[in-house]
């Protein structure tokens, strides 16, 4: 059943890959190969001179106490958006999948968010949480909380978790629901029959089954806080108040394009770069050593 | 061990009924195979025995208890699912033994109930395995130990056999039957396989559109149905049906009419080929051949009495029949079956 097929051209493959290989080369690898060329130059403030000064801009970096506050605020961040998208999604896609009547109605509400492009996520959330109009605001300083995120780096950091959570839990609930309307029902009334409590069933065989999901949205959230959440803290609060909302990908922006340290904000993205391509391995070498369910 | 009761059983979704009022009372240690067609339903009764279907209306009892309303858990009962539905992410071992796990054996206890129970299903040396490394006829097994290890009161089977292979079929069927005669737990076992309800069933019951068409021992059903529904269920190839009148035309017997249907079984009709007289306990038919197959130690007969367009099959032992050909078939009034023509009851 071999439906390939075989070309006697040796270029007409290249041919063929071309399209795919000129737009990695101009949208990625380019760009790359100059943040990385750029990484270890430094460069005055008028860009009228560049000196190549070695590895000058990393060791900079680690010096830098702003630094390692933005790895620190990163770390939280996505930790706090990776916990909360998990969970709460999971939580949703558990009810979706039990009810009859409305389903689609319920599930198109959920996935909304999605659709939202992460800048009016941010507005969104910005107002609802703005301490002089904002709705839930209110409610919080009604209650003797004095809500400020402007003036507050914990609030301003609670605001931007629960903006980036919300956008990215309409793409958790998707995979979670399919994850669990793959689980073979006989499975679960097995474990009922074994004698298994609904929560026991739940902890027993749901999360196990649901596994290789947890796994693959918890690297898709990872990398999603690492680099999309650009836009929400960009619109909501501007990497601040001082640096309590800055995380690395912001802290990249912030050094290249307002401060103007190219040197210094390319190294960053190298260090940045580094970090997703071990992800990724991870990832990958993970999918395919997946335990066939 | 415990007795099966089911009083007045109904289950119907929205007006669909698809249990009408099903009285049964299964004895303690007996293998009782529910048969009947797809969508007669057999397995809904299995699963509302199980608990895993709410009950509509009627009751439940396993020994002395009403389980009507218990959870599955609280009946003391072990299922073995068609598809196995055995725990993918654990190995053979934790499969066997997460019911004794739930109701907190020790567990030096379980390790000796899943050793007695692996010892005795040849699972041995697999314990540590996942159920993707198994074979079918492996997963069964597995199944049919996470079963045994729990002892319960009884055992329910939903089709276990229906996704294994014709050998390894005829092999499980086997150890099955082993298995039932060690234990000796009250045990309901659905199928829509006769050869299975023959060979394994102390009492088959027969269902038909939520109804209970025959409770017998697999003779009983093959030797007196209870209606025409029953003789064209149980054999292979089904009983042969012919109207009254025919029947009164050629085989002389003054009280067929066209209330009446004669049924006779393909392998009680005998060949002749010579015009010859007949004694008082015989009759025979003109037939005309249309087809034979020969399925190795026998042959089918396919055709038509003369002069009508009944359709009879015959099951011979010889293969000497060529197509076309005129032959007389004997029939002895003793294996003729007679129903009632409107509702098909057994005369």
């Amino acid at each position: 059943m071999e439906k390939r097929a075989i070309f006697n051209s040796k270029l007409f493959p290249y041919f063929f890959l071309a399209p795919q290989l000129l737009i990695s080369f101009a949208f990625f690898f380019w760009p790359a190969l100059i943040a990385i060329w750029q990484s270890f130059q430094e460069e005055d403030a008028f860009g009228l001179n560049t000196e190549f000064v070695w590895f000058d801009n990393y060791i900079e970096i680690f010096k830098d106490s702003n630094y390692i506050t933005a790895i620190i605020v990163t770390i939280i961040f996505s930790i706090s958006v990776t916990a909360i998208c998990l969970i709460f999604s999971l939580f949703l896609a558990g009810l979706a999948n039990k009810i009859k009547a409305g389903k689609i109605f319920y599930q198109t509400l959920i996935i909304c968010p999605y659709a939202v492009a992460p800048a009016i996520a941010g507005v969104l959330w910005f107002f609802l949480f703005s301490p002089s109009i904002g709705y839930l605001a209110n409610i919080l300083i009604k209650n003797d909380i004095h809500w400020n995120p402007s003036l507050n780096g914990n609030h301003a950091l609670i605001l931007i978790i629960l903006s980036a959570s919300w956008k990215q839990i309409s793409y958790n609930f998707l995979f979670y629901l399919a994850s669990l309307q793959s689980i073979p029902k006989s499975l679960l009334e097995a474990a009922s029959i074994d004698g298994a409590s609904p929560l026991r069933r739940f902890f027993d065989i749901i999360i196990p089954m649901i596994s290789p999901t947890t796994f693959f949205l918890f690297i898709m959230n990872m990398i999603y806080t690492f680099f999309d959440t650009f836009g929400i803290i960009y619109t909501t609060t501007h990497g601040g108040p001082g640096y309590s909302t800055t995380n690395l990908v912001y802290k990249v922006y912030v050094d290249g394009i307002v401060n103007l340290n190219l040197g210094s904000s390319s190294a960053q993205s190298v260090i940045l770069m580094i970090f997703v391509s071990f992800i990724t391995i991870l990832h990958f070498r993970f999918v395919e050593k997946k335990v066939h369910y | 061990m415990a007795k099966v009761l089911l009083k007045n059983l109904k289950k119907s979704y929205q007006n669909n009924q698809i249990i009408k009022n099903i009285n049964l009372e299964i004895n303690d240690g007996e293998f009782i195979v529910v048969l009947g067609p797809s969508g007669c339903g057999k397995s809904t009764m299995l699963r509302m025995i199980a608990g895993l279907e709410k009950v509509t209306e009627g009751e439940i009892y396993i020994g002395q208890t009403n389980v009507t309303k218990l959870e599955p858990k609280d009946r003391s009962i072990a299922m073995v699912f068609q598809n196995y539905a055995l725990y993918p992410h654990m190995t053979v071992y934790k499969n066997i033994a997460y019911g004794l796990k739930l109701h907190k054996v020790p567990k030096a206890e379980i390790e000796k109930k899943v050793e007695i129970a692996a010892e005795m299903l040849q699972l041995k040396d697999l314990l540590q395995r996942k159920p993707n490394q198994l074979s079918g006829g492996q997963r069964q097994r597995v199944a049919m130990g996470r079963a045994i290890v729990r002892e319960p009161n009884v055992f329910l089977f939903d089709e276990p056999l229906s996704n294994l292979d014709a050998k390894l079929r005829t092999q499980m069927r086997f150890e099955i039957k082993n298995i039932h005669r060690n234990v000796k737990t009250t045990s309901i076992y659905v199928t829509h396989d006769q050869i299975e309800a023959m060979t394994l069933a102390d009492r088959i019951i027969l269902l038909n559109k939520g109804e209970i068409e025959q409770i017998g021992t697999p003779n009983e059903l093959y030797e007196s149905p209870a209606s025409t529904f029953v003789g064209g269920f149980i054999g292979n190839p089904p009983m042969n049906f012919i109207s009254g009148e025919i029947a009164n035309k050629y085989l002389q017997i003054d009280s067929l009419n066209s209330s009446k249907i004669a049924g006779i079984r393909p392998e009680r009709i005998q060949i002749t080929d010579k015009e010859r007289e007949t004694n008082k306990n015989e009759c025979l038919i003109p037939f005309n051949i249309k087809m034979c197959e020969s399925i190795g130690h026998e042959t089918l007969i396919y055709g038509n009495i003369e002069n009508s367009n009944t359709e009879l099959i015959v099951k011979e032992s010889s293969h000497s029949f060529v197509k076309n050909k005129k032959i007389n078939l004997q029939i002895l009034y003793k294996d003729l079956h007679l129903f009632n023509a409107t509702n098909g009851k057994r005369l």
